[in-house]
């Protein structure tokens, strides 16, 4: 099917903040079925709720996570999912913010050999979990989560949380992961996994077996599938010089954070940021680590801007976390 | 008192668990046509126990799920379970610990030479050896 090349303007000021509340980085966001935004950051209280205009609903979320939250996604029914790579868990809150189911033990990591330094430490696969990253919600219910920073995993559970079986070991080839970071499930079944450390997206059956894999991303963070539309959104982080890729090796110059939009068949349709642009311009992108598109085909996207550039002095403190992108065609 | 569904005969049980002699846990139960939550009227004349005062009051506290594996020793009047994928349910929020297992050692009495509990010490509480 022919898709149309998407086009949008970046909205400045969006999102309106109450008095007295403020957040640095946003490390997730997803939109329910109405098109709230919530957002997953850093700060207390962790989970934002907005209207698509970007005013205020509700928020949620004080004192049940670590300072490492890390995704968020929203099921058909409209429950949140939100992970915490800090404490090794996955939560079901309803929209509320009541919590309606963990995976993991609070605090326990699986034994992979991490370092908790570096992902080139890992030596072998571990089972759920060791910092996990991200999850995501199958057209059956199944639950499938990118585990992560300290494993190199996914792991497939029931809706109820059982696990089902995992994949994953560390490396380059396929099947094997730097860092599976972001994840989708398409509406046939199939699993996205960013790759991150690996700069590739790699495609799944359902239970598991290697299909295909993208190498035109730059460190992909989180992978989003309209099939309404068509289309594969990818955010992608920034690698900043010296940083050195398991695929590339080391970076020479600043590859700014950057948002891909894809096809189906992997032909990129829109692409912006990235190397040679200002990362702190609006529009532009610092570290975007994951996004979303809403029923109008409006663009979110969450950065980790302090964790990956303000507090190396790469960029000043007011620089976005977060934006918004209008979809003009 | 517990209520069991075995998910690959699909057989279910209402069970009565208590304390006996020299802290021994005895065990009653019926078969029953489907998974029950709550006491059924006539349960009392089918179990081999003593039924706790008004027992048709109890109520459903915690629901749980797992896989289980049974090892038997044909040596002796032994077993061990292994529970995996545990899932716990009650009061409206599920907690699943899919990096958790739960081993027990069933034994006829208790006979602390079982090779299991050595199997066990060295596998949790594993230390290194140093030299000096």
């Amino acid at each position: 099917m022919e898709v149309q090349k998407p086009t949008y303007r970046v909205i400045e000021g969006w999102e309106q903040l109450p008095a007295g509340y403020h957040h640095l980085d946003t490390v997730g966001v997803s939109v329910d079925s109405q098109d709230r935004v919530y957002i997953l950051t850093r700060s207390e209280p962790r989970v934002l709720v907005y209207e698509r205009d970007g005013s205020f609903i509700t928020s949620w979320g004080e004192g049940t996570f670590t300072n490492r939250t890390h995704g968020l996604t929203i099921g058909p029914d409209d429950s949140i999912f939100c992970v915490d790579d800090g404490d090794h868990t996955v939560r079901k809150f309803s929209p509320e913010g009541k919590l309606l189911m963990m995976i993991g033990h609070v605090g326990i990591a699986s034994d992979t050999g991490y370092d908790g330094k570096t992902t080139a430490s890992i030596s072998r696969s571990g089972g759920p979990f060791n910092r996990p990253t991200n999850v995501a919600i199958a057209p059956n219910g199944e639950l499938y989560v990118a585990d992560g920073y300290g494993n190199c995993q996914v792991h497939r559970f029931t809706a109820m949380g059982q696990l089902i079986q995992s994949w994953g070991e560390p490396g380059t080839g396929p099947g094997q992961f730097h860092l599976p970071h972001g994840i989708a499930v398409d509406p046939e079944g199939r699993v996205w996994v960013t790759d991150r450390e690996n700069d590739r997206i790699q495609i799944f059956s359902p239970n598991g077996e290697f299909l295909d894999q993208w190498t035109d991303v730059q460190r992909p963070t989180q992978v989003r599938i309209d099939a309404k539309r068509g289309t594969v959104y990818v955010s992608e982080n920034w690698w900043r010089t010296g940083d050195v890729s398991f695929v590339h090796g080391p970076i020479g110059e600043h590859q700014y954070g950057r948002v891909s939009i894809f096809d189906l068949g992997g032909k990129v349709l829109a692409r912006w940021g990235g190397a040679g642009t200002d990362p702190a311009k609006p529009g532009n992108f610092s570290a975007a680590h994951d996004m979303c598109v809403d029923s109008h085909g409006d663009l979110y996207v969450a950065e980790v801007t302090w964790t990956h550039a303000v507090q190396f002095g790469l960029v000043a403190a007011d620089c976005h976390t977060f934006q918004k992108f209008a979809r003009t065609a | 008192m517990r209520s069991r569904l075995y998910l690959d005969t699909n057989q279910s049980f209402l069970e009565v668990k208590w304390k006996a002699k020299r802290d021994r846990t005895v065990k009653s139960r019926l078969q029953t046509g489907s998974f029950v939550t709550e006491w059924l009227p006539d349960a009392g004349d089918h179990l081999d126990c003593e039924v706790p005062p008004q027992v048709e009051l109890v109520q459903p506290k915690l629901l749980n799920a797992f896989y289980r594996t049974t090892l038997v020793n044909k040596g002796c009047a032994e077993r061990v379970t292994l529970d995996l994928g545990l899932v716990f349910f009650g009061d409206g929020l599920t907690i699943a610990l899919p990096g958790i297992a739960i081993a027990e050692v069933k034994q006829d009495g208790v006979d602390r030479s079982s090779r299991y509990f050595f199997a066990w010490a060295a596998i949790l509480c594993p230390t290194s050896v140093r030299r000096h």
